[in-house]
């Protein structure tokens, strides 16, 4: 089953909005693992993003394409709303699991009747922002910083 | 492009010129061929180029002091360069002569005073390496770093009062300095601080500034137009336990202004860098960003350290209260979180400004670059930024602003960067910092590293005494106007 999408490749649009760009690099974590590509291909949903105090942006998911959009639509599948960049910072290091962020508070969800919807996007998106925590570990190390010496 | 400006060298005498070089420095280390000297001659900004006649590559200081005597008896410019990066065509020969190159073999770390905490260095030491021999060797020390790339010079931003990231406590480079060495117009030897004392060879004792008479204003900010630096005592700083930094954003420019000035008088932050977002979206790869209608105007960095987690916390915990009363004064919201963090989620490639000494991408990727970097009174900012937008606007010019809090508040940086294509744009691009720097001056901006242009329109609106004091100055410590003439547009 795995090996159907192995060497397919993910379509990204070029978001020109920061927060859309930020979502495209966390979508871009585990671009070219097959688990990853499965989930992806065909979905074929909308889920908009929302960043309490700051905008909205929506992740459409089509065939193997993932287009970023600045701003909302009303025809979604599901709505999302982090409620700060310390909420997202906070699931990146795994301080914060989206259970316990949908019971806080801290996440909101429209739609939530669609709970297949839900979990497959979490499925889709946690595992990449806690790459991306991962990686910011890393970094508050030393390890892979710009000006490492010797790298 | 008009190269040849009036050199004061005349041919006729350029082949006796030469020989004496020669002899001064050896003759693989003198230069007069056209491919070699056309570097030299114009930098990335739209100031006016202009050829040396010669390059030297100094390699010491007994022949920095000849080749003064030499140049001071024939009336020849020197202009002393390290690597030209200094954004304001400081290097640009403005009457010809001889460009004095000490970036390429006069860049030793002469010293590291481990205790008294500084460093020792010769003129041509660049970011990169004492960055890289502190991390190597004395990991317990640090020093500061700029926006600058690691292959300029450390020594030439110090004598320009250049900013980094510890001037929210520290202040400008200038003040950091302990000591000078300089070879005046005659030739004699100046030692400038607490190395005054004691044998002048000793590397010990470049401890102190003051009490003395502070002539270090002599040199510093005098684009090498008084005298020629040999060494220089820098300024480390005890490098604590815990590094690292915060990433805020906020809306507006009345927020933003409130926030740079706020959280520097916390006196708890190293530094704020405040960046339009456009820039960070140029760093995230986008070429020509526009702001859209929602996106908030300023990511913030602020560097910060501490000497364990509950001193870090502590800091934090006064800032997210500094930020709440600004929250509150302005009914607005300031996100704040962790920048490594921040930087993994969205995009690794912002980390461009925080890991210093390092290329900023976004600031080099055109052949032109040009700023009106300016010392900017902090209560006005928020004008200056909605004013300076206005001219960006104007000219179509991806905005893109600087600003930093200097010394706990106390003055602020205002820097609005443009990069251009040079053959093509220059024209516009000139018309556009000219808008900038009258916003500036407006509002009580005044321009650094400062290019003749602009030097020459600041005379015309300051305190005509100061400028004859300046001229005098000028004239007492070089008498036969040899060095870097031209400069502050006299
Ligand atoms: C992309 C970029 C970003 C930058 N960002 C920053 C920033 O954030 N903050 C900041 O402060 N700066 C910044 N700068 C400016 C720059 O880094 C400094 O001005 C630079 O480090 C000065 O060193 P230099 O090697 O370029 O000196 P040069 O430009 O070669 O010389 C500087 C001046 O000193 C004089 N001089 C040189 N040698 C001597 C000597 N031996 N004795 C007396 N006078 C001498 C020169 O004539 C000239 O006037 C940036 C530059 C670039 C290119």
């Amino acid at each position: 089953m795995e090996n159907r999408v192995e060497k397919e490749i993910i379509e990204f649009n070029n978001p020109r909005d920061i927060l859309g760009m930020g979502i495209k690099n966390i979508l871009q974590y585990r671009k070219t693992d097959p688990k990853f590509l499965n989930l992806i291909k065909d979905w074929n949903k909308t889920i908009i993003i929302g960043f309490k105090d700051i905008y909205d942006v929506t992740v459409i998911f089509k065939g193997m394409n993932i287009h970023i959009n600045y701003g909302s639509t009303q025809d979604y599948d599901l709505w999302l709303e982090i409620g700060s960049i310390q909420t997202m910072t906070d699931l990146a290091k795994g301080d914060l699991g989206p259970i316990s962020g949908f019971l806080t508070g801290k996440i909101k969800v429209k739609k939530i009747w669609n709970i297949l919807v839900l979990l497959h996007f979490i499925r889709i998106f946690i595992p990449n922002l806690r790459m991306a925590g991962d990686v910011g570990e890393l970094r508050q190390k030393g390890i892979g910083r710009r000006n490492e010496v010797g790298a | 492009m008009k190269l040849e400006r009036n050199s004061r060298i005349n041919q006729t005498n350029k082949s006796e010129i030469k020989s004496k070089l020669e002899e001064i420095f050896g003759a693989k280390n003198v230069t007069d061929k056209k491919h070699n000297l056309l570097p030299y001659s114009y930098d990335a900004t739209e100031c006016e180029p202009g050829m040396p006649d010669f390059i030297c590559m100094v390699e010491n200081v007994g022949q920095v002091i000849n080749v003064v005597k030499y140049a001071n008896n024939k009336k020849i410019p020197l202009v002393p360069y390290i690597t030209g990066n200094n954004i304001g065509g400081l290097t640009i020969p403005q009457e010809g002569g001889v460009v004095l190159d000490f970036g390429k073999k006069m860049n030793q770390i002469i010293h590291i005073h481990e205790s008294h905490m500084y460093a020792l260095l010769e003129p041509g030491v660049t970011f990169g390496q004492l960055y890289k021999h502190l991390k190597e060797n004395y990991p317990h020390l640090r020093y500061c770093y700029p926006f600058a790339p690691p292959y300029s010079g450390v020594v030439g931003n110090a004598i320009l009062s250049g900013m980094n990231n510890l001037s929210c406590i520290h202040g400008s480079m200038g003040d950091w300095i302990n000591g000078l060495e300089v070879v005046l117009y005659d030739g004699s030897i100046v030692r400038i601080g607490s190395c005054f004392m004691g044998d002048k060879l000793s590397v010990d004792n470049w401890h102190s500034r003051y009490p003395m008479p502070d002539l270090m204003g002599l040199f510093v900010n005098w684009q090498g137009a008084t005298g020629i630096v040999t060494k220089c005592a820098v300024q480390l700083w005890p490098r604590k336990k815990i590094e690292r930094k915060l990433l805020a954003i906020c809306k507006n420019s009345a927020v933003t202004a409130e926030f740079i000035r706020e959280i520097g008088r916390l006196e708890i932050v190293d530094d704020i860098s405040a960046v339009s977002v456009e820039v960070a979206k140029m760093a995230l790869g986008d070429p020509t960003p526009v702001k859209l209608d929602s996106e908030p105007d300023f990511p913030v960095i602020l560097p910060m350290s501490a000497h364990n987690e509950q001193h870090y916390q502590v800091k934090v915990d006064l800032v997210n209260q500094c930020i709440k009363k600004i929250e509150k004064k302005y009914n607005t919201t300031i996100q704040c979180t962790d920048f490594d963090y921040f930087a993994a989620c969205i995009g690794d490639d912002i980390r461009v400004f925080a890991d210093l000494p390092n290329v900023i991408t976004p600031l080099v990727e055109y052949s032109g670059l040009t700023w009106v970097g300016t010392y900017a009174p902090p209560d006005n900012l928020e004008p200056l930024i909605d004013e300076t937008a206005q001219v960006f606007i104007k000219f179509d010019i991806p905005m893109f602003i600087y600003m930093k809090s200097m010394k706990s508040s106390h003055y602020a940086i205002f820097r609005p960067i443009i990069r251009y294509k040079k053959e093509l744009e220059e024209e516009r691009m000139k018309k556009a910092t000219a808008d900038i720097l009258e916003v500036c001056l407006k509002y009580g901006c005044i321009p650094y590293k400062t290019p003749v242009w602009m030097a020459k329109r600041l005379q015309e609106i300051i305190d005509p005494n100061w400028l004859k004091f300046f001229k005098r100055t000028k004239k007492f410590m070089d008498p036969n106007n040899i060095f870097n003439p031209g400069r502050w547009g006299i």
